[in-house]
């Protein structure tokens, strides 16, 4: 059985790589080709320019964000902590 | 609305700059009071700043007048797309501690105080790298005292008017800069920066409150918006600069390129414990997006609804204003790509600015005449707050670069090759002078632009900014390398980077000013310069040569 130490390890560096994907996948679809999903056609109807009232652009980068700040706040309350001094 | 009604901010602003600016050099005078002998007290407050001051000199650092007006005038002249680049700053953030913990661990345990210290102690290259290092820090700190230079002088200009305002803003905010930094070192710097964060931040948030409420609140506001041209809400923006994988490259190497410049690097030094960096990381990624999002990017939104860049016509098409030839033309929506690929540039609203470069002033603009409209009395004093907001993005990245500046010549090249026996007072004089040359040469550089016509370096602020983080880029695969890989050889560093650096340099108006503005490579580079972001192409070349030569070296 490994030492509890060795294992938070792995799971911190678990934690590390999922954390990572999830913030390159928010940097690609927030302000990346992603974009390309949401961006109206030029021939498209006006509605398609919005989406609950916001132009959907800025809606989209909304949501990314919000995803990029919990990626953030989840690092400093797990992987961060162990190496402070 | 009545646009063209302009407001008069009486003597309001004057007392208040003059006030604020005789506070900067009191702090400039305390720091003095408080200073320790030695080079480490003068250029990193003896290596203890707390989370907050931390958080508040590194986001005061970042935040410049490419923040408070560059920002603001892109998206009042792209639309809605360039907001997105606020995404940009949640990764700053998370290389505040990934990147800034570990440089601060290796710079504590080594005496480090320039980033040439570190890279150089690494690849044990006494000369050569140390050279390129502090040339990559000279070439994005000066270009970066120059935009904001030019920015006290647009603010100056927008407040006082007069023949002469814009020369003495310009005048004015590089004196007390200078003043500042030279007295009291870093902990000046540093406190200044945490006054002046503090206040930018509130002044991102309550400008993008004015624009909204200016429109008549949240619902009107975006109800309005949505009625804007087709171009101005969807990618790639009104000149069609912003594809998303330009966007995507620029938030990336944006990020890291300004995180790694030698201010931000030094601050990481300073910083007296990982959990002041961990800390500063959060607040700078979640406070400091918020800003943009909710703050000064609805200003520019907010800006094409109030001073439309383009006005709708009889059959409901728009119609754009563009310099062609020097000459203001009338352009249809449907000929806009066409006249854009033939080197026409669009104009702001009259009301806003005359020339291309204009743009930049819709933040001021927007503040100076409807705060006070929709507030009276107190609008004018929080229009007047947020214009000196603005004011101290631009003097406390001035300030930090310069300080970053000082300390880059004189450690790196003129203690570390010229005068390596050179006492630590001498130094620290050679410092101070750095820093008086570094000004006066940024402020010749605004006045030259300035006056001519022909020859314009400085063009738009974000362009620029942009310019200057494309090279400090170039320092990423070493850090990279220096920080986690460990496998790279000095060889490969010294050769990426000046291949690195070299492409960056095509990219620049040099190329233009050397084989003229119609030429095939200037053609050339402005192609790619759709495609991708300066810094990323440069730093695609230089892992490259990097790569190649340290996997060589390695046989």
């Amino acid at each position: 059985m490994e030492p509890p130490a060795a294992n938070s390890t792995k799971r911190h560096r678990r934690l590390g790589l999922v954390l990572f994907a999830v913030f390159a996948l928010a940097m690609v679809m927030g302000p990346g080709p992603g974009l390309r999903l949401v961006n109206p056609e030029p021939t498209a109807a006006r509605e398609s320019l919005l989406f609950l009232g916001l132009p959907v652009i800025y809606a989209w980068g909304l949501f990314w964000y919000g995803v990029q700040a919990a990626v953030v706040v989840t690092a400093c309350l797990t992987i961060w902590k162990p190496s402070d001094d | 609305m009545d646009t063209a009604a302009t407001t008069d901010l009486g003597l309001l602003p004057h007392f208040c700059l003059a006030g604020y600016l005789l506070f900067l050099l009191g702090i400039g005078l305390w720091g003095f009071s408080k200073r320790q002998a030695g080079e480490e007290d003068y250029y990193l407050a003896g290596r203890g700043q707390g989370w907050m001051l931390s958080s508040l000199t590194i986001m005061a650092t970042f935040f410049s007048s490419a923040a408070m007006l560059g920002a603001p005038g892109m998206v009042y002249k792209e639309g809605v797309v360039f907001a997105l680049f606020a995404l940009n700053v949640p990764l700053s953030g998370a290389m505040i501690y990934v990147l800034g913990n570990r440089i601060r661990e290796l710079g504590r345990t080594h005496g480090h105080v320039t980033p040439a210290d570190l890279i150089c102690n690494h690849y044990g290259s006494p000369v050569a790298l140390r050279c390129l290092v502090a040339l990559i820090g000279f070439l994005y700190a000066v270009p970066y005292v120059v935009i904001q230079i030019q920015a006290g002088g647009i603010i100056s200009s927008q407040l006082f008017g007069g023949e002469h305002a814009f020369e003495i803003g310009a005048c004015l905010l590089s004196l007390v800069t200078m003043l500042y930094i030279m007295i009291g070192g870093m902990r000046s710097v540093a406190w200044t920066d945490a006054l002046q964060g503090t206040l930018l931040m509130g002044g991102m948030l309550l400008a993008g409150a004015a624009a909204v409420a200016a429109l008549g609140g949240p619902s009107a506001f975006f109800e309005k918006v949505a009625e804007l041209p087709r171009t101005s809400l969807s990618v790639p923006g009104t000149t069609g600069s912003f594809t998303p994988e330009k966007l995507f490259t620029l938030c990336i190497f944006g990020a890291l390129g300004s995180m790694i410049q030698p201010a931000q690097w030094m601050r990481f030094y300073a910083a007296k414990s990982a959990k002041a960096l961990r800390r500063s990381a959060v607040i700078f990624a979640l406070g400091l997006t918020a800003c943009f999002l909710f703050g000064v990017m609805l200003v520019g939104l907010g800006g094409q609804v109030l001073y439309p860049v383009a006005k709708p016509s009889a059959d409901g098409a728009f119609e754009y204003q563009m310099q062609i030839d020097g000459q203001a033309v009338a352009v249809s929506e449907a000929d806009l790509a066409k006249r854009l690929a033939k080197g026409g540039k669009p104009l702001p609203h009259p009301d806003v600015g005359a020339g291309p470069r204009d743009f930049d002033q819709i933040m001021v603009v927007v503040l100076k005449r409807h705060l006070p409209e929709l507030l009276g009395p107190a609008g004018l004093l929080l229009a007047t707050l947020v214009i000196i907001a603005i004011m101290a993005a631009a003097m406390s990245t001035a300030d930090s670069n310069l300080h970053a500046l000082s300390a880059v010549i004189t450690r790196d090249i003129y203690a570390g090759i010229l005068r390596p026996s050179a006492s630590e007072k001498s130094r620290l004089w050679v410092g101070r002078g750095v820093i008086a040359a570094a000004t006066l040469l940024a402020l010749g550089m605004v006045f030259v632009s300035r006056s001519s016509e022909s020859f314009d370096p400085i063009g738009m602020i974000m362009p620029m900014s942009l310019l200057a983080i494309a090279f400090s880029s170039q320092l990423l695969p070493v850090t990279f390398d220096v920080l986690f890989l460990k496998r790279g050889s000095r060889q490969g560093a010294i050769a990426g980077i000046v291949a690195g650096m070299l492409v960056v340099l095509m990219f620049s108006p040099l190329l233009a000013i050397i084989t003229g503005s119609d030429s095939a490579a200037v053609g050339l580079f402005a192609r790619l310069k759709q495609i991708a972001d300066i810094g990323f192409c440069g730093v695609v070349v230089n892992v490259t040569v990097f790569a190649l030569l340290s996997a060589v070296n390695r046989r």
